[in-house]
C-alpha cells in the first residue's frame, strides 16, 4: 500500500524511518564487535520488511525507483557496509535479471521468496574482494543444460534458498539461471566452506562448486540463445547501487573526520581546522561526494527516463565512483592522524569504514567489467553522438521530481547516444572561473573525440583505457554541471544551487584530468568548508538529498563552538 | 649499481638491521635489462628498480619527441627553469613510463602518467597495477605492484637529520626513545631509514607530507617492519608490508605496500574480452 504524498515525500519518509530505526544501535556500532550491531540490525530490518525494497511494486514489493533504492540503502551503508551488502545489494543483483527478463512464474517465485523473508544469492563472473574467478560455464548437450565450475565467494549463500547464476556459454555469451537449492540433485552443488574477507563483518561468503548440475529449461531467465543477454542488461541496472552505498560510507568517513577536527581544537597552526591540508581534505571530500552522487543519481534516474541510452552513464558511475571515494577516504586519514588506525571507540567508525570501503571499491575496481563496457561503447558514441545530440529531459537532472516507472525490458546493454555530453555543451559561455572550467572540459571532449576516432585494433593495451578513464571524469563533470544547473534554476535555497560547489567540483575533476586549471579561489574553499561544518552540526547527509540524520547515543557529546 | 650491502664504518654509521640487500634491481636506462624486473614482478607481485638521472635522459631531446613521451607532463616540464630540476623531472618520468610500459607490454607514449589531487602519480585507466616514484639528487627509484597500493622513497644515508629539528618533527615519542638508545654513530642512518619508511607509507596513501609523521611510526630494529601508533603499539596489522633496502653505499630505499586482495594474477598484456 502506498503512503500518501509525492514520491519524493515517500522516499524521504522511508529514509527517515530507517534512520530512526537503526540509530539506537549506533552506540554498538563503532564501539562494539560487528556482530553486536549486525544481529539486532538484521532483526529490525526484517521487522520493517526491508527485503521488499528490492521487489517491484507490481509484485507486492516497494521497489518503484532505482534512485530511491540508492537512497534507501544509505541509512544502512552509513552504519555498516556489510549490512547494506547483505540486505540491499545482494538481493537486488540476484533478482534484477528476473525482473528484467524472467517469465511470470519466475517473477512470482522470486518475489514470494524475498517477501517471505528468505534470501536470494547470486553467483556471477565479476571480481569480488580481489578474489580470482574461475568462472561458471553452462554447457548444452542432447540431454539438456549443465552447469559446471567454481565460484569462490558467494555472499549470503549460507542463508539463501534461491540462487541466480550467471554462467558463460560455449559461444562466449552469458546466460542467467534461477536455481532453487531445494530442487538440486545430490552432489550437483557443493559448498567449499566459508571465505574470510578481512572486513565486512557479518557478511558470509561461501565458495561453490557446480558439477554436472542440471539446469532445466524453466530455470533459464530470458529466452535462451535469443536476444540480448539479460546478464549484461541487468548489470546496467544494478551497477548504480554500489556507488550509492559507497557514497553513504564516505559520508560516515567525512562526518567522523569532521567530528574529530571539531573535537580537537588546538593553539595556532596545530588546530586542525586552521590547517590548509585539513581544510582541503574536508572540502575536497564534500566535493567528491557531491560529484559521485550527481553521476550516480543521473544514472539511476536514466534507467527510468532513457533506458536505451543510460548504459554509458551507469557504467561511468560504476567505474569512477569507487575509485574516487577510495581516494577521498585516504585523504581524510590526514585529518584523523593516528586515530585513523582505530576500529573501535569514538572515531572507530572511520577505520572500519575505510577498510570496508576499500574492500568493496576493490571489488569493482578493477573496474574491469565497467572499463570493458565503456571501451566497447565509447568509440561509437564519440563519433555518432557527441556534439550532435540534444539535451536530455530536465527530470534526469532534478532528483526531487517524479519519474515514470522503469521499463526494464527496454534497458539496452550499450548506449547509442550519450545523454550527458549535451549538458556539458549547454554550459558553454558562462562567465567567471566556472565558464573557463566548462570551456576546458569541452576542449577535453573534443580531444577525446579525435583520439577515439584514431583508435584502431593495433593501438595497444593502454590507449583505450586511458580514454575511457578520461571520459568517465568528463561524464562526472557533465552530471555535476547538470545537477547544479537545475538547482540553480529551480531550487535556489540549497548549497546545490551555489556556484561554489560546481566551480569546486569542476576544478577538482579538471585536476584529475591533468587540465591546466588555476587554483580554486580561496573564498570558494571557505564556503565549502563552512558547508561541511554546517552539515555536520545540523546532521544533514553529505549528498544531494540533504537527508536529516538521527544521531546515535554516542554522538551526543558537546563539541566546541564554531569560530 | 646493484643494491649492495651497507658499508660499515662509513660516516653514515653502521647498517641498521632489517635492511635488505636484494630485490631492488638496477635498470641503467630505457634499454634495460628488463628480464629480471618482469620475472620478479611475476613471482612476487611487486618490483623496485633504480637508476641514475644521466642514464635516463634521452639523447634526442627535441620538443616533439618529448611532448609525445611526456604527454600531459610536458607542460609542467616546460615550465621548469632550473636545469638540474628539469633533468630530474624528465629522467624520473621517463623511467617510470618505460617501466610501466614494459610491464604492460605497451609503448611508453601510450601509458599516461596522471596525478591525484594530492599529487600522487598513477597510471590512468590501469587499476591493475600501481606505481610510485622517488628521486634524490642523481638517484631514482620506481616501484610497480599488482598487489595493491605502493609507495617508495629514496634518501641519502648521510643526510643530516639526527639532532636537528627534523627529529622532533618526524618521530613519535616511541621512536625517539628507541633512537636515543642507539649508539650515536648509527642514530642518523636509523633516522633516515625511518624517514623513508614514513615517506613510503604516506605516498602509498597519496598523502605525502600531509599526514603528520609524528602520528605513526615504525620500530628501527624489527623484522618484519611493522606500522606502529605513536606510543609504539601495533597499528593496522596485516594490511601493510614494508621493506628497506641499501642502495650502493650511500642511499636507503624503503617501500610500503598496502595489500588489497590475494594478488589476482591477470594477464595484463592480453586484451580483455568485451562482455557485450
Amino acid at each position: 500500500m502506498q503512503a500518501a504524498g509525492t514520491a519524493e515525500e515517500r522516499i524521504r519518509g522511508r529514509v527517515a524511518e530507517l534512520e530512526t530505526l537503526l540509530a539506537p544501535l549506533d552506540a554498538r556500532g563503532p564501539g562494539a564487535a560487528g556482530g553486536d550491531f549486525l544481529l539486532p540490525a538484521e532483526g529490525l530490518l526484517g521487522d520493517c520488511r526491508f527485503a521488499a525494497e528490492v521487489v517491484p511494486l507490481e509484485l507486492g514489493g516497494r521497489l518503484e525507483r532505482m534512485d530511491a533504492l540508492g537512497r534507501i540503502v544509505r541509512p544502512l551503508s552509513r552504519r555498516n557496509l556489510g549490512l547494506a551488502l547483505g540486505h540491499g545489494l545482494t538481493g537486488h543483483v540476484a533478482a534484477t535479471p528476473v525482473w528484467l527478463a524472467g517469465n511470470a512464474a519466475q517473477r512470482a517465485w522470486t518475489a514470494g521468496l524475498l517477501l517471505g523473508g528468505e534470501r536470494l544469492a547470486v553467483a556471477r563472473p565479476a571480481p569480488a574482494g580481489g578474489l580470482p574467478r574461475e568462472g561458471l560455464t553452462l554447457r548444452r548437450d542432447g540431454n539438456g543444460r549443465w552447469l559446471d565450475g567454481v565460484e569462490p565467494s558467494v555472499c549470503n549463500f549460507a542463508r539463501a534458498r534461491g540462487l541466480t547464476v550467471v554462467a558463460a556459454t560455449a559461444d562466449g555469451r552469458h546466460e542467467v539461471a534461477l536455481v532453487d537449492r531445494g530442487s538440486l540433485p545430490a552432489g550437483a552443488l557443493r559448498t567449499l566452506g566459508p571465505r574470510d574477507l578481512a572486513g565486512l563483518e557479518g557478511c558470509a561468503f561461501t565458495g561453490l562448486r557446480f558439477s554436472d548440475c542440471p539446469v532445466p529449461a524453466e530455470a533459464l531467465v530470458g529466452e535462451p540463445e535469443h536476444g540480448r543477454a539479460p546478464a549484461v542488461r541487468s548489470s546496467v541496472v544494478t551497477r548504480v547501487l554500489l556507488p550509492s552505498m559507497l557514497i553513504a560510507a564516505a559520508d560516515t568517513l567525512l562526518r567522523t573526520a569532521t567530528r574529530f577536527a571539531v573535537e580537537h581544537p588546538a593553539e595556532g597552526s596545530w588546530d586542525p581546522l586552521r590547517s590548509p591540508h585539513v581544510r582541503e581534505a574536508l572540502a575536497g571530500a564534500l566535493l567528491d561526494l557531491l560529484i559521485s552522487d550527481s553521476l550516480t543519481t543521473v544514472a539511476a534516474r536514466g534507467i527510468h527516463l532513457l533506458p536505451d541510452r543510460v548504459s554509458v552513464c551507469a557504467t561511468a558511475a560504476a567505474y569512477l565512483v569507487p575509485k574516487l571515494l577510495r581516494d577521498t577516504a585516504h585523504a581524510l586519514t590526514t585529518v584523523l592522524g593516528a586515530a585513523h588506525f582505530d576500529h573501535r571507540g569514538r572515531y572507530g567508525a572511520f577505520g572500519r569504514m575505510l577498510r570496508d570501503l576499500s574492500l568493496l571499491a576493490r571489488q569493482n575496481a578493477g573496474t574491469m567489467g565497467p572499463q570493458a563496457m565503456l571501451i566497447a561503447q565509447l568509440p561509437y558514441v564519440a563519433r555518432e553522438s557527441w556534439f550532435r545530440d540534444a539535451d536530455p529531459p530536465e527530470a534526469l537532472l532534478r532528483p526531487w521530481e517524479d519519474l515514470p516507472s522503469a521499463d526494464l525490458s527496454a534497458v539496452a546493454p550499450s548506449s547509442r547516444t550519450d545523454p550527458l555530453m549535451p549538458v556539458l555543451l549547454s554550459g558553454a559561455g558562462a562567465g567567471g572561473p566556472q565558464g573557463a572550467l566548462v570551456a576546458a572540459f569541452i576542449g577535453e571532449l573534443q580531444d577525446l573525440r579525435g583520439q577515439f576516432a584514431a583508435l584502431c585494433p593495433g593501438t595497444g593495451w593502454s590507449a583505450p583505457r586511458v580514454l575511457a578513464d578520461r571520459y568517465a571524469l568528463v561524464c562526472a563533470a557533465a552530471a555535476s554541471l547538470g545537477i547544479w544547473r537545475e538547482h540553480h534554476l529551480a531550487r535556489r535555497d540549497t548549497l546545490l544551487a551555489d556556484p561554489a560547489w560546481i566551480t569546486g567540483a569542476l576544478h577538482r575533476l579538471g585536476r584529475y584530468l591533468g587540465l591546466a586549471v588555476p587554483d580554486l579561489p580561496e573564498h570558494l574553499g571557505r564556503r565549502l568548508l563552512d558547508a561541511v561544518l554546517d552539515r555536520h552540526e545540523q546532521r544533514i547527509s553529505y549528498d544531494l538529498h540533504e537527508a536529516p540524520l538521527v544521531p546515535g547515543p554516542e554522538e551526543n557529546r558537546p563539541g566546541r563552538t564554531r569560530r | 649499481m646493484n643494491g649492495g650491502p651497507y658499508p660499515t664504518g662509513a660516516d653514515s654509521g653502521p647498517v641498521p638491521v632489517a635492511v635488505r640487500t636484494s630485490g631492488l634491481l638496477p635498470v641503467p636506462g630505457p634499454c634495460g635489462p628488463w628480464g629480471e624486473v618482469l620475472e620478479v614482478l611475476a613471482a612476487r607481485g611487486t618490483v623496485l628498480v633504480h637508476g641514475r638521472v644521466a642514464g635516463w635522459l634521452p639523447e634526442e631531446s627535441a620538443d616533439d619527441a618529448l611532448r609525445s613521451l611526456l604527454g600531459r607532463d610536458f607542460t609542467r616540464y616546460d615550465r621548469i627553469t632550473h636545469p638540474r630540476v628539469r633533468a630530474g623531472f624528465l629522467a624520473s618520468r621517463l623511467m617510470l613510463k618505460h617501466t610501466a610500459a614494459r610491464v604492460l607490454a605497451d609503448a611508453p607514449e601510450s601509458v599516461e602518467l596522471a596525478y591525484k589531487p594530492g599529487g600522487r602519480p598513477y597510471l590512468r585507466g590501469c587499476d591493475q597495477i600501481d606505481v610510485s616514484l622517488s628521486h634524490t639528487g642523481e638517484v631514482m627509484v620506481v616501484g610497480v605492484t599488482r598487489r595493491g597500493l605502493l609507495g617508495v622513497d629514496v634518501e641519502r644515508v648521510a643526510r643530516p637529520m639526527a639532532g636537528t629539528d627534523v627529529e622532533s618533527q618526524v618521530c613519535t615519542p616511541h621512536e625517539r626513545a628507541l633512537l636515543d638508545s642507539l649508539p650515536a654513530k648509527s642514530r642518523n642512518s636509523a633516522l633516515v631509514r625511518l624517514w623513508t619508511l614514513k615517506e613510503a607509507y604516506t605516498k602509498a596513501m597519496g598523502q605525502g607530507l600531509r599526514l603528520r609523521f609524528t602520528e605513526f611510526g615504525f620500530t628501527p630494529d624489527d623484522a618484519p617492519i611493522s606500522l606502529r601508533r605513536p606510543d609504539g603499539s601495533p597499528a593496522a596489522v596485516g594490511e601493510w608490508t614494508f621493506a628497506s633496502y641499501a642502495l650502493e653505499s650511500a642511499y636507503v630505499v624503503s617501500s610500503a605496500l598496502r595489500e588489497e586482495g590475494p594478488g589476482v594474477v591477470v594477464d595484463l598484456a592480453a586484451d580483455a574480452a568485451f562482455d557485450i
